[in-house]
């Protein structure tokens, strides 16, 4: 057994790792989303390997929990965290985004194991996760459903109806996660379309709704593994840095997508040497 | 169709209980509300809100079970559209949609509840099949169909009650219903509450002396091309009659078929890329040139043009 302090540590560790072989897989290629991808890498890593009942060698395991990704154009962070559990094979993180490849633009069940969702066309996931969510409650199981979304995403309405059911009934054992990384596609999301207050939004709506540092393992591990108590479904509103980690990417709307694939494969050889 | 319908979902989860119907406020109209009463378990509300609906929907067929999302065709298609091509289609997810009030038989709502452009959106979805029951007896068999299959699916459901039409013969898979002689001069292709209309037109041609067949489509997608080609040959004129824009939908469908044969001259009948209005469904049907006398109408001045011309039929009733 390990004790918080070890786990913290260990989530760390796994998180720098995580980080690295987001940067590798797009740069390996020149195209993907690295600034939203680096935003989600601390909540994808202590979703996977602290918080979620899961069987990496049996990606199906009916009774597991699920982890739907709604912001689909984070799609290297979870490829590159399913390559670590060996759901996908290692020799495909550098196929992002080719033709036929498991590692598709945007995750498409079709293509790759372990997905929970296609997604790409944003607002589409927490529907998905509410209906996994009820189904459970009708199946009699204990499953809990957790739905990463972005912080721009939350400006597509299907978002708050979904919000609006799951809270009018009740679906304790589901979780949305927004990774508030406060930029999306064309700028700050504050002058693009502000969702502020987002997390009196979500209390309106029946959610338990919680702020935290997103890129605090400790915290998030935490908070997560609290979903399923209670009443009320949970939000978990994640304060993180688009590109986090990148000095030159952080909190620039212009590495939503790449905006310099030499300058990206250059930092990461630099980092293959250090 | 709405009881009929109800009795039909009503067997099939007796049969299965993964089935779980949804709605979209719409219960009362849909009848969804009777199959609440028996089980109460397998249904849910969810208000407004069409794309949340499919995407729930979505979302259970994931997780196994055998959602039906119920719900006015008009909102429901065009509304959740995109739902139903990424949330549904694109994960290849064997979630039923079923469009009430479909076509005009919304009637006196008006044209917001009108359902007639939902066949060419849904013939586009990859993966999606299109049932439309021609009558009540039909729905039983539509649906047990509908259910089995592995693919998304839609079913096409009118408002009224449509009282069992006498024969026709179903072959296809239950795909197509065919009443008429073995080699006739006219085929009217139907689908819905069309085929009633023009079982009544073929009687009236049969009284002029024109051998007139009526081919029901039932399921509109995957389209009986073969088939469709194979009962057309040799007649003199192929008139397709549909309760929707006269784009992309049961005419659309048939002109894809038979451009590809050297078959019989194609004479599309439908809504002429207008909006509807407020009427009684009767009014409604005779208003845009659906009703038995106006197809009949076609048919003669078509068949007196001698060399049809394919494509447009003259403008008959409605407000154009």
């Amino acid at each position: 057994m390990t004790t918080a302090a070890d786990d913290s540590a260990s989530l760390i560790a796994q998180a720098k790792r995580l980080r690295r072989a987001v940067l590798e897989m797009i740069a390996a290629v020149g195209t993907g989303h690295p600034g939203s991808s680096l935003s989600m890498v601390e909540i994808l890593t202590v979703l996977y390997y602290a918080v979620l009942r899961h069987r990496p060698g049996e990606p199906e395991w009916p009774l597991r929990d699920r982890f739907l990704l709604s912001k689909g154009h984070g799609a290297p962070a979870l490829y590159a965290t399913l390559i670590d559990l060996g759901v996908l094979a290692l020799e495909t993180a550098t196929l992002l985004r080719q033709l036929g490849s498991p590692l598709q633009g945007h995750p498409d069940r079709r293509f790759t194991p372990g997905l929970e969702i296609s997604a790409g066309s944003l607002g589409q996931g927490l529907s998905m996760g509410l209906g996994m969510a009820l189904a459970a409650r009708r199946l009699e199981q204990t499953w809990r459903v957790y739905v990463l979304l972005g912080d721009g995403e939350c400006q597509e309405g299907q978002v708050w109806e979904a919000a609006m059911a799951a809270g009018h009934h009740r679906l304790h054992r589901l979780c949305a996660i927004v990774d508030c990384n406060g930029f999306q596609h064309d700028g700050a999301v504050e002058d693009i379309l502000d969702l502020e207050p987002l997390a009196a939004k979500w209390r309106a709506f029946g959610w338990r709704t919680v702020e935290v540092d997103g890129h605090d393992c400790a915290v998030l591990a935490r908070t997560l593994r609290t979903v399923g108590e209670g009443e009320r479904p949970v939000a978990v509103l994640a304060r993180t840095v688009k590109g986090k980690g990148v000095a030159f990417m952080e909190g620039r709307s212009d590495w939503h997508s790449v905006a310099d694939a030499d300058q990206l494969a250059r930092y990461v050889e630099e980092l293959g040497r250090a | 169709m709405r009881e009929a319908f109800i009795d039909a979902i009503l067997v099939e989860r007796s049969l299965d209980e993964r089935l779980f119907v949804l709605d979209a406020d719409c219960a009362r109209s849909t009848k969804t509300c009777r199959f609440a009463q028996h089980y109460p378990d397998s249904f849910l509300n969810l208000g407004i809100a069409e794309q949340n609906l499919v995407g729930v929907a979505a979302g259970m067929a994931l997780a196994g079970l055998r959602p039906v999302a119920c719900t006015f065709a008009a909102m429901l298609v065009a509304r959740a559209g995109e739902q139903i091509l990424q949330s549904v289609a694109a994960q290849e997810l064997p979630v039923k949609l079923a469009g009430h009030y479909a076509g005009m038989s919304g009637a006196r709502e008006g044209a917001p509840h009108h359902s007639v452009a939902d066949l060419a959106f849904l013939r586009a979805v990859p993966g999606m099949e299109v049932w439309i029951p021609a009558d009540d007896a039909d729905v039983r068999p539509v649906v047990k169909r509908l259910m089995a299959s592995p693919q998304p699916g839609y079913v096409r459901l009118c408002r009224e009650p449509v009282a069992p039409l006498a024969g026709g013969t179903h072959f296809a898979e239950g795909g197509l219903r065919f009443w008429g002689p073995q080699e006739p001069e006219v085929v009217l292709v139907a689908a819905g509450i069309t085929v009633r209309e023009c079982l009544a037109a073929a009687r009236r041609c049969e009284e002029r002396g024109i051998a007139t067949a009526v081919l029901a489509i039932l399921r509109l997608k995957p389209f009986p091309e073969s088939q469709l080609v194979a009962l057309t040959n040799g007649a003199r004129l192929v008139m397709s009659v549909e309760e929707h824009s006269w784009y992309g939908g049961l005419g659309g469908a048939a002109a894809e078929a038979l451009a590809q044969s050297a078959g019989p001259p194609l004479v599309r009948v439908g809504l002429r890329d207008q909006f509807t209005e407020t009427g009684s469904y009767p009014e409604l049907l005779d208003a845009y040139g659906l009703t038995a006398p106006h197809i009949e109408r076609q048919v003669l001045e078509h068949l007196r043009a001698g060399a049809v011309s394919v494509g447009a039929p003259k403008p008959v009733g409605g407000s154009s």
